[in-house]
């Protein structure tokens, strides 16, 4: 037999993982991996190989053309656009402290679609095959232009069969029309719910008054709408995290039960001057913490709730199918199945992308609804977007569950080619995904109850996890 | 029971397929249009019999009354007087059985093999192009690959000549190679789905269920083969006593080596042909001994595999895993007991086999309110 | 327009190279000897599903209609010479000397259950004329053919055991 080529990294308990290019993976000890280098593997490690399918003995055997189609499967390929993020204005009526980019003051103009922008965005998305096409509207607050929304609302259903539209708002002021845009069946609402009431008054409403504006709206909304209807993230600042058991409790009150955890994300001179020291570390701390308390409260209470962005590495370790969120993609190409167009009708590969390019640290916009996407610059982005022959990734053994991220290598320093180990992509994810094995091999009643739940299984057992000693 | 094979008086000397159309009721305009030279269209119903005529003449029909077989399409042996219901347009299960002959004996083969073989390939393509609208068509046996060529030629043409179609094939995986790729390959994989079984992980258990040495060698050999072709395999596994132990392990190796299949079915017993004379030995009860399979579907489902369970009646599955226990025993093939009066799950419960013995089997089965 | 101007004055600056076929990760294929040229990517390609930021999307592509059972229990029997003699003169069939050709039967939805509403009606009617005393359970039986037999031959209509225009309409039931 043939063993695929096997990459490792030492677990927290000890023990050390190993896995395959096409996500294979298994826990075992140093013995094996001393074993492994020195080529003296034992029948015994032979049979668990097999069993893994981690060898052939020959081409277009059944376990090499499994292997095949599972790596082949894992690599993220979509090619029809059907997601397209708009900033049909850049005015919000909100001042959160952290947002000092992506915002115009809600009186400013030249910040909302032009009557051209409008008809250059009608026309791009008249372009798309359907059947389905999701609309998600960002912002600013887009609800100040409900009548731009409409347009687009109108367009779609007319061109698709299956529409979806996502609002992000922040639920502050919502009028009657409003409402009404926001009634229909396959629109939905995406808002920003910072924890407890002070943690959100203190880093967005800055006041009594609106911040219970904003808890009377969402109240109003939870009860109007059934559950799946909205949506809610928390922007956590790692130097003043809220209290995650409050937060918790605050989203399953509202009927919530995913929740994205997300770092605050400064940009340029904000993110050295206001996040102190360590900032990578105390955040993956934190998202641990998260998890494990998660964990303890699902057991307790026997409702479960779920960490977005954790569910979905958990999702992309076992699957060879889950390739969903953008981060765990590789290759990571740019303006394939999505794409965001601003405020002034550029498109950019991502929001992220957006605002660097507002900020003035490099353009990163790639065409206009005028003329459309600019492929050639679409491609030479695509250059750098997949971890395949980064020389720190390919000995990594989180490499066929991990995906790239550089806009946010551009974002903080200046270029793609960083030592990928010292960027916070990487130190993000390598936390994740030891939380994601950690998880997998804990041997507990709680954390088996998680593991099913966020799998959509009935139960988990420990042999779902495989071990060779 | 519905019945599949109906009496026929037609005085013709070799068999032939027709359409039924009724035409009663709202439908009557539809007659207007032109009818296909295979329609024929109810004239007459009377305590003789119910008289349809069609291009070819007149046929009629006994014993059953013309509702119930508008739109079937029919063989008719008109010198033995009866019809075999080829395609019965409100049944989601029609099958075509193209051969009796078989090169395994499975230890429950609900179907047991004949030697015999008559081709009826040519009466089959006629009744498949004659179908409902969106139909999907089954092939079954005996071993219908043992006539591969014909197999290949009648699936190829009738899927190009009805786009809307699609069928299923069940086939032991015996037979298959690459001098078959051209064929295959041309065949529109997404409208056809291979049922193959698989019984263990373990060689010797699967050759000794199927009554055939090497048979699981050559079943890998056609997999890798599928997977290449990017054929949609829809893997079987029949629970029985011999390889109920062994099914999370065979979960393991799907999850890990056959990770291509589109759906894993894990079945209950037929108690039929082999079936009902080794039903002592084979039948596992799957109501009290559910944790294999409860273990084995999350296993596979883990990985992003789908699994479902096949012919389990409702009440015998434990109610978290009930949902993937959708109704598949045959329409014409289904019962239910009287332990399922007033059970508030009978709508959407495949119930037991027709004949499912009444004091064998399950030891925890009942209405569910 | 004003240029405007970036601290990192081009994608070559950040590191991106130009773009460049080569640079893709590479396509093994599963031709080998049979000359194949399908890459990996072209043979798996399979239906997607996506999610970006929590939202999904499905396009899934399985339907419990295809679930099918098994096999068994039934087998045609090969045409054999006859035994049987007809009750009567057997009508003469011949089958059309023309090769096949696709005809769908087009079946609109919830045909079944209104064809049930109509004959619920004309059991009802006939009920009421006398010519029927079964259920009225929307099926067709041997009690309400005979029924139409002899109210159509009541009424000089064609005899046809039949739910024909013709019936509907004497026994005053709308079409709809």
């Amino acid at each position: 037999m043939n063993v695929w080529p096997l990459k490792f990294r030492e677990m927290s308990d000890g023990s050390v993982l190993f896995s395959d290019d096409a996500g294979g993976f298994f826990k075992s000890s140093h013995s094996f991996l001393d074993r492994y280098a020195a080529d003296s593997l034992t029948p015994v490690d032979g049979t668990f190989l097999r069993e893994g399918n981690h060898g052939f003995d020959r081409e277009f055997d059944l376990p090499w053309t499994s292997f095949a189609y599972r790596w082949a499967r894992r690599q993220a390929r979509p090619t029809r656009m059907n997601y397209v993020i708009l900033v049909p204005t850049l005015r919000c009526n909100l001042t959160c402290g952290y947002c000092q980019v992506s915002r115009a003051p809600e009186n400013a103009s030249g910040f909302d679609w032009s009557a051209e922008t409008l008809a250059g965005v009608l026309s791009f998305l008249g372009g798309l095959e359907g059947p389905d096409i999701k609309i998600e509207f960002q912002g600013g607050e887009p609800l100040l232009r409900v009548d731009l929304l409409e347009a687009v609302q109108d367009f779609c259903r007319g061109k698709f069969s299956r529409p979806q539209f996502v609002v992000c708002t922040n639920l502050q002021v919502l009028d009657e029309r409003a409402w009404a845009f926001l009634d229909a069946d396959d629109t939905f609402i995406s808002t920003s719910l910072d924890g407890d009431r002070a943690t959100h008054e203190r880093q967005r409403t800055h006041g009594s008054e609106v911040t219970d504006a904003f808890f009377r709206n969402l109240e109003a909304a939870v009860s109007r709408y059934p559950e799946g209807k909205i949506s809610a993230l928390p922007t956590v600042d790692v130097a003043s995290p809220p209290d995650f058991d409050a937060l918790l409790d605050n989203y399953e009150r509202y009927g919530i039960r995913s929740v994205y955890l997300r770092p605050i994300n400064h940009q340029g001179f904000a993110r050295k001057v206001r996040q102190g020291d360590n900032v990578l570390a105390r955040w993956n701390r934190l998202h641990s913490e998260f998890i494990n308390l998660l964990i303890a409260r699902n057991h307790r209470t026997g409702r479960f709730m779920e960490e977005y962005y954790f569910s979905q590495c958990l999702k992309r370790v076992l699957r060879f199918d889950a390739d969903n969120h953008v981060d765990i993609r590789n290759p990571n190409f740019f303006a394939s199945d999505y794409v965001v167009i601003d405020h002034d009708g550029r498109f950019y590969p991502t929001d992220e992308a957006r605002m660097l390019s507002r900020i003035g640290r490099i353009d990163l916009s790639i065409g206009d609804v005028g003329t459309g996407i600019d492929r050639e610059k679409v491609e030479v982005l695509n250059s750098g977007a997949f971890n395949h022959f980064d020389p720190d990734c390919i000995h990594c053994a989180y490499q066929p569950f991990c995906g790239t991220d550089v806009i946010d290598d551009v974002s903080r320093y200046g270029r793609i080619d960083a030592r990928r180990t010292d960027t916070w992509f990487c130190g993000r994810q390598m936390s994740l995904f030891d939380k994601v094995f950690e998880v997998l091999y804990r041997k507990d009643e709680a954390a088996r109850a998680s593991l099913a739940a966020w799998l959509g299984l009935v139960g988990w057992d420990d042999s779902m996890a495989p071990t060779h000693p | 029971m519905i019945p599949l094979r109906i009496k026929v008086e037609a005085n013709a000397d070799q068999p032939f397929v027709v359409r039924l159309r009724s035409f009663e009721g709202e439908a009557w305009e539809q007659r207007t249009e032109k009818l296909n030279p295979f329609d024929a269209a109810l004239e007459r119903v009377g305590p003789e019999g119910a008289d349809y005529v069609g291009e070819g003449g007149a046929i009629r029909i006994l014993g059953i009354d013309p509702s119930k077989v508008d739109g079937d399409v029919l063989l008719v042996n008109p010198r033995r007087g009866t019809a075999d219901r080829l395609i019965r347009r409100s049944s989601q299960h029609n099958t075509f059985l193209v051969t009796e002959r078989c090169d395994q004996v499975c230890l429950m083969c609900s179907q047991p093999p004949k030697k015999h073989h008559v081709d009826l390939f040519p009466y089959f393509e006629t009744a498949a192009l004659l179908a409902p609208e969106g139909a999907t068509i089954g092939i079954s046996g005996g071993e219908p690959t043992l006539f591969k060529a014909q197999l290949f030629e009648f699936l190829g043409r009738v899927l190009d000549a009805r786009p809307d179609l699609s069928f299923h094939v069940l086939t032991n995986g015996q037979h298959l190679d690459l001098d078959d790729w051209d064929a295959m390959s041309s065949i529109d994989r997404g409208r056809l789905v291979w049922g193959i079984p698989v019984y263990s992980r373990d060689p010797a258990v699967h050759d000794e269920i199927v009554g055939k040495a090497g048979a699981h060698e050559q079943l890998l050999e056609s997999l890798a083969l599928m997977c290449r072709l990017g054929a949609q395999v829809e893997l079987r596994t029949v629970l029985m006593r011999p390889n109920a132990d062994g099914l999370p392990q065979l979960a393991r190796f799907i999850a890990s080596t056959l990770p291509f299949i589109r759906t894993w079915a894990i079945m209950q017993m037929e108690n039929i042909g082999f079936g009902r004379m080794n039903w002592k030995t084979l039948f596992y009860d799957s109501s009290e001994g559910f944790d294999v399979v409860g273990r084995s579907i999350d296993l596979v489902r883990s990985r992003g595999i789908d699994a479902w369970l096949y012919n389990f009646p409702l009440c015998t599955v434990p109610e978290p895993y009930r949902h993937l226990a959708p109704a598949t025993i045959s329409d014409w093939k289904r019962a239910y007991r009287e332990e399922c009066d007033g059970c508030s799950l009978k709508a959407r419960c495949g119930g037991f086999f027709e004949w499912h013995p009444a004091n064998h089997g399950y030891g925890n089965l009942g209405a569910i309110q | 327009m004003k240029k405007r101007l970036f601290a990192i004055p081009s994608l070559l600056a950040a590191g991106f190279l130009p773009a460049n076929a080569q640079a893709l990760p590479t396509k093994p294929t599963l031709g080998g000897d049979l000359g194949k040229t399908k890459s990996l990517f072209d043979i798996f390609k399979l239906d997607h599903l996506y999610t970006l930021a929590g939202h999904r999307s499905h396009s899934s592509h399985s339907s419990h209609s295809s679930h099918r059972s098994s096999t068994g229990g039934y087998s045609y029997i090969p045409p054999a010479p006859s035994q049987s003699a007809p009750s009567m003169p057997a009508p003469t069939y011949q089958a059309p000397a023309v090769a096949p050709a696709p005809a769908p039967l087009k079946t609109l939805p919830g045909n079944a259950y209104k064809f049930k509403e109509i004959v619920q009606e004309v059991q009802f009617a006939l009920l009421a004329f006398g010519y029927y005393s079964g259920e009225i359970d929307g099926e067709m039986n041997p009690e309400l053919r005979a029924g139409l037999l002899r109210m159509q031959a009541d009424y000089s209509l064609k005899v046809t055991g039949t739910i024909t225009p013709e019936t509907l309409s004497a026994l005053r039931i709308e079409a709809r």
